[in-house]
């Protein structure tokens, strides 16, 4: 075939093409200054990555051979975020159109510029969604005709690079897409640039071009615009881009040093000594165990969930586990409960199927679920008598093994309600004995809030101590 | 700021020679007519010109004039959307004084 002999085959996404765009669409020039400038600067492709959300220029990412995302409708930023945190090596650029990126979004636009991390942001201004079929947008000049504005768009445009320079981008650039050499110019600098950089590239759209009787809006960029070296603050405003467009880079800063915070003092240190516990971590032998606590929000089934998969981790630091908690929308007395997954391999499900070890706080749960208990055939089940009715346990299969203590009415009568969780993991350490008692204590004492490490090791042990009168 | 273009395209001033290159044209994937003509516009040599026969989907892509004129300074390639063409160099040739004035003049 042809196209591999272009100079830019390696990039290109070869199976994709022809491309999708209209005749006489310039986004695609756009996607060949992106690859000439990862060409000049010598970037190893393997090393860029493009995130693109939804729209016509948006489409720049499937048509590149790198590896891209395609996200959704406006969360191309936040997207490339998380690529650029989880691998920093990265090159990442967010590539979008003007409703994807100032409109629908226009928060994680202006979130960028506070983060500060090294993002490039290459909006492409076609002046509208075009996509689908030509809405206004955020950019859409005031007076233009829109088939949501048939008689003139009567809001004023928002200015990207104004919007850009006023959130904190560290360099802000303009140019066209009659102006591919200058692009590249910007694009390299931007790629250079340790911060969020931000170039708005004006691109000409046929359908805007139509409804607005313009002939050709790229001659008109190459009459009109003015490729600045200094720019001033006038050449930053651009109401009327029929008249005068200034194109150049309006700041190109360095990233500043963020001083050190000296707001957050950890209290919990000054506690820390006084219940030093000292435990031995072993192997645990577990393979993949499923831990589920259930009851209702309130009684420390969140915190519980923490307190197993810390005590776990004391024990075995070898395993990979997970916390996942899921409750309803009230803060306090809506079913509540928290999937702890301890599995020697990693895990790639979080949730818990079901589980080998259930700890039942309250019915509830079970209840919403039509009184049905999840449990695995050769379970274990440990119940806090005095909360849960315990005809729901009646037609379990007989392998099921069920522990009873009356957890609540313990705490109660001994120590606060809200220790219960507590007095049940106590129990649930002496009668299942996957993890030893001392894991279990140094991870209470980390869990606990400062000043009440001591009742709640007091609640472990009498949960620890508990025979059935 | 200045670009850096690769020094394939640049002209060797010391022996008078301009690189000579190879147009390639994918005439499927042109999208070419009123709307584009992009290539033809922006080619200062004037190699190309839209041709007459249409490609598959109703476009007419360009097609060279003068195959030997083209100096591979890459903009054919750079400006067309749809990656329909492209210039490889496969040689340089010497200018003669003459073709230095008559540039000189039309420049
Ligand atoms: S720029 Fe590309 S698409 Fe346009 S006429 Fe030339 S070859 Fe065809
Ligand atoms: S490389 Fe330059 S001179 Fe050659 S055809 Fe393309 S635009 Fe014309």
């Amino acid at each position: 075939m042809e196209i591999d002999q272009h100079p830019y085959a390696d990039i290109l996404r070869k199976e994709m093409m022809p491309n999708i765009w209209c005749p006489g669409c310039r986004i695609g020039r756009i996607k060949n200054t992106f690859i000439e400038t990862i060409q000049q600067l010598g970037y190893d492709p393997d090393k860029c990555t493009v995130v693109s959300g939804i729209g016509c220029s948006s489409r720049i990412a499937g048509y590149l051979n790198l590896d891209t995302i395609h996200a959704t409708h406006g969360r191309a930023i936040p997207t490339a975020l998380g690529v650029k945190l989880a691998n920093p090596e990265l090159k990442v650029s967010v590539m979008g159109g003007d409703g994807d990126i100032l409109g629908i979004g226009g928060n994680h636009f202006l979130a960028l510029g506070r983060h500060g991390q090294d993002l490039n942001v290459f909006c492409m201004n076609n002046f509208g969604y075009s996509m689908t079929g030509f809405q206004h947008g955020p950019t859409t000049p005031f007076g233009a005709r829109t088939i949501t504005t048939s008689s003139g768009n009567p809001y004023a445009p928002v200015n990207p690079v104004a919007v850009a320079m006023a959130a904190g981008y560290t360099f802000v650039a303009r140019s066209t897409s009659a102006h591919p050499y200058h692009l590249i110019d910007c694009m390299v600098s931007a790629m250079k640039n340790r911060g969020p950089s931000f170039i708005e590239i004006l691109v000409p759209c046929m359908l805007y071009e139509r409804r607005n009787k313009i002939k050709s809006l790229e001659a008109l960029f190459l009459d009109k615009a003015k490729i600045k070296e200094t720019l001033s603050a006038e050449d930053i405003d651009q109401s009327d881009f029929m008249k005068r467009i200034s194109l150049g880079i309006f700041r190109d800063d360095p990233v500043r040093q963020r001083p050190q915070l000296s707001l957050v003092k950890s209290t919990k240190k000054v506690a820390a000594g006084k219940f030093d516990i000292k435990y031995k971590s072993r192997a645990s032998g577990i393979k993949y165990m499923q831990i589920r606590m259930e009851g209702t929000g309130g009684q420390g089934i969140v915190q519980g969930g923490k307190v197993m998969i810390k005590a776990a981790m004391n024990m075995d630091p070898k395993l990979n586990s997970t916390l996942t908690k899921r409750y309803g929308p009230e803060m306090k007395g809506g079913s509540c409960l928290t999937d702890v997954l301890l599995s020697s391999q990693h895990v790639d499900y979080p949730f818990v199927d079901v589980p080998d070890l259930l700890l039942m706080m309250s019915g509830l749960v079970a209840k919403e679920r039509g009184g049905k208990v999840i449990i695995n055939d050769k379970g274990t089940i440990v119940v806090d008598e005095s909360m849960v009715d315990l005809s729901l346990l009646e037609n379990l299969p007989k392998t099921v093994k069920v522990f009873k203590i009356p957890a609540t009415q313990i705490a109660r009568e001994n120590f606060r309600v809200v220790v219960a969780n507590n007095v049940l993991m106590g129990f649930v350490c002496k009668t299942t004995s996957i993890i030893d008692k001392n894991c279990f204590k140094a991870a209470i004492v980390k869990s606990a809030p400062p000043g009440t490490e001591e009742l709640n090791l007091s609640a472990f042990e009498s949960g620890y101590k508990y025979k059935k009168s | 700021m200045k670009h850096e273009v690769s020094p394939v395209r640049y002209w060797n001033i010391q022996e008078c020679t301009i690189p000579v290159g190879k147009v390639t044209i994918i005439a499927n994937f042109c999208k070419g007519g009123e709307d584009c003509d992009d290539c033809i516009r922006f080619c200062p040599e004037k190699v190309l010109e839209r041709g007459t026969v249409p490609n598959e989907r109703g476009f007419f892509p360009p097609i060279l004039v003068d195959d030997g004129k083209c100096t591979v300074c890459g903009r054919c390639q750079l400006y067309c959307s749809e990656n329909a063409i492209f210039v490889e160099k496969t040689g340089e040739r010497v200018v003669t004084p003459d073709e230095i004035a008559h540039r000189e003049e039309n420049s």
